[in-house]
């Protein structure tokens, strides 16, 4: 089983479309997926119409008894664990715990018997869940918009998870891609020239991807053809390519070391 | 844990429909447009999916076949595209291979039935338009015959309490009762096939007290059928097993021959003795290059030399095979069988004393006997014992094991049980040691069709370096498993073996 999450500080960046989208893929692809909405607001599990509830909460998820509390989704090969409002309190339990990675792991553990792969759809905040999370995934996919401002949030995640024992493969991808915008055009090909270690799929600005809120289902099953739809199959081919490698590749030393150049240094250095 | 699907049998593909109709109308259903598919359903010769709780669909989808891999009651294990169906290690990576392969192994995957399927797909829905519960009304048919109608209803994961509910409601509207699902065993029973059971299984239990000449041809008669039965895969090569099967079989016949010699008339006994011996002859090449190729097939691919190794297996199998297969189609083999059955079936029998003895007292006397000369050849060797007496210590060994498999059954089963398992670790000793033997011949035998190829002549050496080294661990580890087998609790075995009536 391979653990995935799509993380990002910033919100509206396109994380939960990648969850939905890349674990629609898998799953179409053989591999039976789980995707878990750690964020409480809900948008994947909103996505896949169904209600945003766990009995007995963030609680019973870390007592590891996610069993109950998984949701088939209407298509074949992918469940769902759903948010819940008490994940708000998620974090109040990991940050009391001594090892919140740990605690997440043991949790997910009974999981490998039914799933393949298990995507984490998280929420945009620097939380002990999301330390958990960093500390027991096989990689973390971010997305990217394609502007400086957005490069540097990246920079800013991949110097916050410097120097750690259980560091996570970071596999950062441009979304919301917009060919026409002279700015998208730019950093992508400045990504590329300073081989930042993006991934080579960009997933280009599609009103498609806007639709999936009204539509409530992963794009490959409504807008199959769209480009957008298209980049999904050929992200999620790519990264079970790099989970596949004996020594997966991501985010580049060198390129962190450019993008972290370009910040501010912290104080007392 | 997820409910099971189960099935509504109705007797017409329109009671299905009514039946959606009036769940429609208190539920919010929506329905498919129906759909025409063909549904092949898969197992090993020997039935191992089935007898694993697997059962193996295949949808053909363009030049692809879609195959899931699911327990007999539809609950999907695991599902695959692959461009054919035939042995497991040649499916595409992934769960239904890795989840195939240790139960079929060398098994080919082979169709069992194909169902014209006309399938109307229906699901239950909540107010936001979420599935609960699957259903499918699926009228089948297989060789020109119905399978019937069913009415399956499928839970979703955390939609338990909605699948009992339809569940319910399909009782009321169809005053049926829900039974398991198991769409193969329905498309199965259509054609008269017994899902699960293998043809070559020796299953026969004899009545204690009946004369040791009816025992015997009652036997002989199971063991026919099952060369029979392995006779078409064996010559269309579909896979290693049939030879197998059907040595199995010729090597039982003979042993019965050879212990129960007294029941037969003495011209008919030689005849048929020599008969078998030369068929056996005929197979064992062949069997042997099976037996090493199956062996390198799971070794280490990335060796070198493997591959033309492998290449040089082929070949020599390709030619022993086309002699095996020249034999099996001539005239003396149709002959042996067409008089052998004869023979059988006009139950001629000797007129020596044991033919009229029951075959309790015969079989108790030839396992004794047998006993005997085993326990004693094996007590006479230590660890340094040279190959050809551990051979002679096998080959007794194994003639216990076949009276035990094929008589076994006038003995009470408990002590049989436990005699034959000991008798198995003993022999797997030998086996094993045999086996090696057999392989380092080949190793020789093969180095000289290989100086072609020196990356083969180096590999043969290193192979034939490790199967005596193998062999001299399997000849260390004899003189424990033998005291195993000649203690005190294994004698127990036997005393009691004879001790009761079954
Ligand atoms: N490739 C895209 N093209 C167009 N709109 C997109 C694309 N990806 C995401 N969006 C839209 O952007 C918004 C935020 O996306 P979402 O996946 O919810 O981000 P996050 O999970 O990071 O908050 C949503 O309205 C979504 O439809
Ligand atoms: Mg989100």
């Amino acid at each position: 089983m391979k653990l995935l999450a799509t993380y990002n500080f910033k919100g509206g960046v396109g994380k939960t479309a990648t969850a939905v989208n890349v674990a629609y893929m898998a799953a179409a692809d053989g591999a039976p997926t789980l995707v878990w909405d750690l964020d409480p607001q809900g948008a994947a599990t909103f996505t896949f119409r169904i209600r945003p509830k766990v009995k007995g909460g963030s609680k019973r998820v870390l007592r590891g008894e996610l069993d109950g509390a998984i949701r088939a989704t209407d298509f074949d090969g992918l469940d769902l664990l759903p948010a819940d409002f008490s994940y708000r309190t998620l974090d109040v339990r990991l940050n009391g715990s001594r090892d919140p990675a740990e605690l997440l792991g043991e949790c997910l553990h009974p999981l490998r018997k039914s799933y393949e792969l298990v995507v984490l759809d998280c929420a945009p905040s620097i939380s002990a869940t999301a330390e958990g999370v960093f500390g027991v995934v096989d990689a973390l996919l971010a997305p990217t918009i394609p502007t400086p401002l957005s490069l540097r949030t990246l920079a800013k995640l991949l110097q916050h998870l410097k120097g750690r024992e259980r560091r996570p493969l970071v596999l950062p991808f441009f979304c919301m891609v917009d060919k026409r915008k002279k700015l998208h055009r730019e950093v992508c090909a400045y990504a590329r020239r300073e081989e930042l270690g993006f991934l080579e799929t960009e997933i280009p600005y599609s009103s498609a991807v806007e639709r999936m809120g009204i539509e409530r289902r992963p794009l490959g099953t409504f807008a199959a053809g769209d480009k957008a739809a298209v980049a999904y199959r050929s992200l999620w081919e790519e990264i079970r390519g790099r989970l596949d490698e004996a020594k997966p590749r991501g985010a580049r030393r060198k390129g962190v070391k450019t993008l972290l150049a370009s910040l501010p240094r912290p104080r007392g250095h | 844990m997820t409910p099971a699907s189960v099935a509504f049998l109705l007797e017409s593909p329109a009671r299905g429909r009514a039946a959606l109709d009036q769940l429609g109308e208190s539920l919010r259903l929506h329905r498919d447009d129906r759909e025409r598919r063909k549904v092949t359903w898969f197992d090993t010769f020997d039935g191992r999916l089935r007898r694993a709780d697997l059962t193996l669909g295949g949808v053909p989808n363009g030049r692809a076949v879609e195959l899931e891999l699911a327990s007999p009651s539809g609950e999907s294990l695991s599902r695959s595209r692959a461009r054919e169906v035939g042995f497991a290690w040649d499916l595409p990576a992934g769960r239904v291979r890795d989840e195939l392969a240790p139960v079929a192994k060398m098994r080919r995957l082979l169709p069992l039935v194909t169902v014209d399927e006309e399938l109307t797909r229906a699901r239950v829905l909540d107010a936001e338009d979420k599935t609960l519960v699957r259903l499918a009304l699926i009228e089948g048919r297989a060789g020109g015959r119905s399978c019937g109608t069913v009415l399956r209803v499928d839970p979703l994961r955390g939609y338990d309490r909605e699948h009992l509910a339809v569940v319910a409601a399909l009782e009321r509207i169809t005053a049926c009762k829900p039974e398991p699902l198991d769409l193969a065993a329905l498309a199965c029973a259509g054609v008269g096939i017994v899902p699960g059971r293998d043809p070559s299984r020796f299953d026969v239990v004899l009545d204690p007290s009946a004369r040791a000449d009816a025992a015997a041809h009652t036997v002989l008669k199971h063991l026919l059928g099952t060369i029979r039965a392995n006779e078409e895969g064996l010559l269309a090569d579909t896979d290693t097993e049939f030879l197998h099967d059907l040595r199995v079989a010729v090597r039982r016949t003979r042993s019965v021959l050879g212990e129960l010699k007294d029941v037969f008339p003495a011209r008919e006994h030689r005849r048929f003795a020599e008969g078998f011996a030369w068929l056996g002859r005929q197979t064992g090449p062949s069997r042997d290059l099976d037996v090493f190729q199956l062996k390198l097939r799971g070794g280490e691919s990335a060796e070198p030399g493997h591959a033309e190794i492998l290449a040089l297996v082929e070949r020599r199998r390709r030619r022993e095979r086309s002699a095996m297969v020249r034999s099996l189609r001539s005239k003396r083999y149709a002959k042996l069988l067409a008089d052998w059955e004869a023979f059988l079936d006009s139950g001629r029998t000797g007129d020596g004393e044991a033919a009229g003895q029951t075959i309790r007292e015969v079989v108790e006397a030839r396992v004794r006997a047998a006993h005997r000369k085993l326990v004693k050849r094996g007590r006479a060797l230590g660890p340094d014992a040279p190959a050809a007496k551990l051979h002679r210590v096998r080959i007794q060994g194994k003639k216990l094991r076949y009276l035990l498999d094929l008589f076994g059954s006038v003995f009470p089963a408990g002590p049989r049980k436990e005699l034959v398992r000991e008798l198995k670790r003993l022999q797997d000793v030998l086996g094993d040691m045999n086996d090696m033997q057999v392989q380092e011949s080949m190793l020789a035998s093969l180095a000289v069709d290989a100086p072609a190829e020196p990356a083969a002549v180096f590999a043969l050496g290193r192979m034939a370096e490790r199967t005596r080294e193998r062999a001299e661990r399997a000849r260390r580890r004899f003189p424990k498993r033998f005291l195993r087998f000649d203690g005190k609790k294994n004698r127990a075995h036997f005393a009691e073996l004879f001790g009761a009536e079954r």
